[in-house]
C-alpha cells in the first residue's frame, strides 16, 4: 500500500470509513478495524489513514490548548507518533478517541510547561475562523463576529491548565461531563466545577474586552 | 442562596449541565433575579462564541505537513532500530567481557625489599635520623641495641618527622628502581615505623 497519499485519497478513505467529518468513538466501522489491524501489522499506508481520521480532532484541541500551530503540530505529531508505539496494545473493535484525547491533553501540558506562557496566540490559529463567522448577513457583523472569536481565543489562553482543558472537551470538542471525566482522570464534579469556572472567566473576561478595559 | 452561589450553578445550566432539580431551582430564581438574567444572557453569548470554534478549518497543508513529520520519524526510529538477535548478541558479548575482566585478575605488585631492620632506643623525644640521603642511609645493618630502649610517642608519625638517632656503621647505597621498605623496630612490640623508599629518592 502506498505510504503517501494525496487528499482525495484521504477523503476517499473518509468516505469509506463512514465517519467524516466525526470519526466514531467506540464501536468502530469496518473499514476503521481494517486500517487499524493493518497498521499494526506495519502497513505505515494504513497507519497514515488512520492519522488522517483523527488530525482534525488532535490539532485542534492542541490548538485550543497551547494557542499556538506551530506547538500545536509539535503536539500532534507526538500524539501520533505514541499511538503508533502504542498500536499493538490497541483493540481494533474498540475506537481509541478517548486514548488520543488523554495523549492529547497530557502532551499540551508537558510542552506548555516546557515553553512557557505566550502572549497572544499567533494569527494561524485563526485560519478559517473568518469562514466559521460568514454566517453573518452584515459585513460590519461579520467583523464583530471574527473580534469575538478572537476574544474568545484570548479567553481560553488566559484559563488555568486544568479549566482549560475541561471547557475545550466540553464546549469546543462537545464531549459530555462523563467523557471528559474519564479523559481528565477526574470525577464528574471536579469537571463540572472547572467546566463552570472558566466559562464565567470566559464571560467576564469577554465583556471586559469588548467595554475596552482587558 | 445568595446570587453569588448561583452564579456557578447559573454558568452549568446554560447549557443544560445541571440535574433536573437544580435546574428548576435556578429557573426559579431567574424569573426573580434581573441581575442573574443578565448573567445568564451574557453566559449565553460568550458560550455561543466559543462553540464557533468549533467550526474552524484549517488549511490541508498543515495536515500534510503533520502527517509527514509522524511518519519520516517513525521511518527514523526503525532505521536506528536493531534486530532481536543483534540486541541478544550484544548482551552476550557484554556478558563475556565481564567474565573476562573479572576472571583475569591483575598480576600482584612485586613485593617490597626489605634490606634491613633498625631498632630506635626508647626515648621521650623523637629520634633524629643522620644527614645521610635517605635512599642510602635510611638503612642500614642493625645495631646492638642501646640499655634505654626509645619511646616513640607517635606511632603514626611518618618517615619524614622521625628520625631516629643512631650512627650507622655501614651505608649500603641502594640504587634499585624497586621501592624499599623500611621498617623501624622499636622497644615497643606495638610499634613499627614503615619507611617506604621509592625510586625517585623520597621516602614516605
Amino acid at each position: 500500500m502506498a505510504r503517501s497519499l494525496n487528499s482525495d485519497s484521504g477523503e476517499l478513505a473518509l468516505v469509506m470509513a463512514g465517519c467524516w467529518p466525526d470519526p466514531e468513538d467506540g464501536a468502530g466501522s469496518g473499514e476503521l478495524r481494517e486500517l487499524v489491524r493493518l497498521a499494526k501489522s506495519g502497513d505505515l499506508g494504513a497507519f497514515e489513514q488512520v492519522i488522517i481520521l483523527h488530525q482534525r480532532r488532535v490539532f485542534l484541541t492542541a490548538l485550543r490548548m497551547l494557542g499556538r500551530a506551530e506547538d500545536a503540530q509539535d503536539a500532534a505529531q507526538e500524539v501520533f507518533f505514541r499511538l503508533y508505539r502504542h498500536l499493538r496494545g490497541f483493540d481494533e473493535s474498540r475506537g481509541f478517541a478517548a486514548w488520543l484525547y488523554r495523549v492529547t491533553v497530557n502532551v499540551c501540558r508537558d510542552i506548555a510547561r516546557s515553553r512557557g506562557k505566550h502572549d497572544l496566540p499567533s494569527l494561524e490559529a485563526l485560519v478559517g475562523l473568518e469562514e466559521a463567522a460568514t454566517g453573518a448577513p452584515d459585513p460590519s457583523d461579520q467583523a464583530a463576529s471574527v473580534q469575538q472569536i478572537r476574544i474568545v481565543q484570548q479567553a481560553l489562553k488566559r484559563l488555568p491548565e486544568k479549566e482549560r482543558a475541561a471547557v475545550v472537551l466540553r464546549d469546543i470538542e462537545g464531549l459530555s461531563t462523563r467523557e471528559v471525566a474519564r479523559i481528565l482522570g477526574s470525577s464528574q464534579a471536579t469537571v463540572r466545577s472547572q467546566v463552570s469556572a472558566a466559562r464565567l472567566k470566559i464571560k467576564r473576561f469577554t465583556e471586559r474586552f469588548l467595554r475596552g478595559r482587558p | 442562596m445568595s446570587c453569588r452561589r448561583f452564579e456557578t450553578m447559573i454558568a452549568l445550566y446554560v447549557e443544560g449541565d445541571l440535574p433536573d432539580r437544580k435546574a428548576r431551582r435556578v429557573a426559579e430564581h431567574l424569573e426573580g433575579c434581573a441581575a442573574c438574567r443578565e448573567l445568564s444572557e451574557g453566559l449565553a453569548a460568550s458560550q455561543q462564541a466559543l462553540k464557533v470554534l468549533r467550526g474552524a478549518s484549517v488549511d490541508e497543508r498543515v495536515y500534510r505537513e503533520l502527517r509527514r513529520r509522524v511518519l519520516a520519524r517513525i521511518d527514523a526510529t526503525q532505521a536506528g532500530a536493531w534486530p532481536r538477535w543483534a540486541y541478544a548478541a550484544a548482551a552476550g558479548l557484554i556478558v563475556l567481557l565481564g567474565t573476562w575482566a573479572i576472571w583475569r585478575r591483575p598480576s600482584p605488585p612485586p613485593p617490597l625489599r626489605e634490606t634491613g631492620r633498625v631498632s630506635l632506643p626508647e626515648r621521650s623525644q623523637p629520634p633524629v635520623l643522620s644527614s645521610a640521603p635517605a635512599s642510602h642511609a635510611a638503612v642500614s645493618k642493625p645495631r646492638a641495641r642501646r640499655t634505654a630502649p626509645a619511646q616513640v610517642s607517635e606511632p603514626r608519625a611518618t618517615a619524614s618527622a622521625v628520625q631516629p638517632e643512631f650512627q650507622p656503621t655501614e651505608v649500603e647505597p641502594t640504587v634499585s628502581p624497586a621501592p624499599l621498605l623500611v621498617k623501624l623496630f622499636t622497644e615497643d612490640p606495638d610499634v613499627v615505623i614503615y619507611w617506604i623508599v621509592n625510586g625517585n629518592e623520597e621516602g614516605e
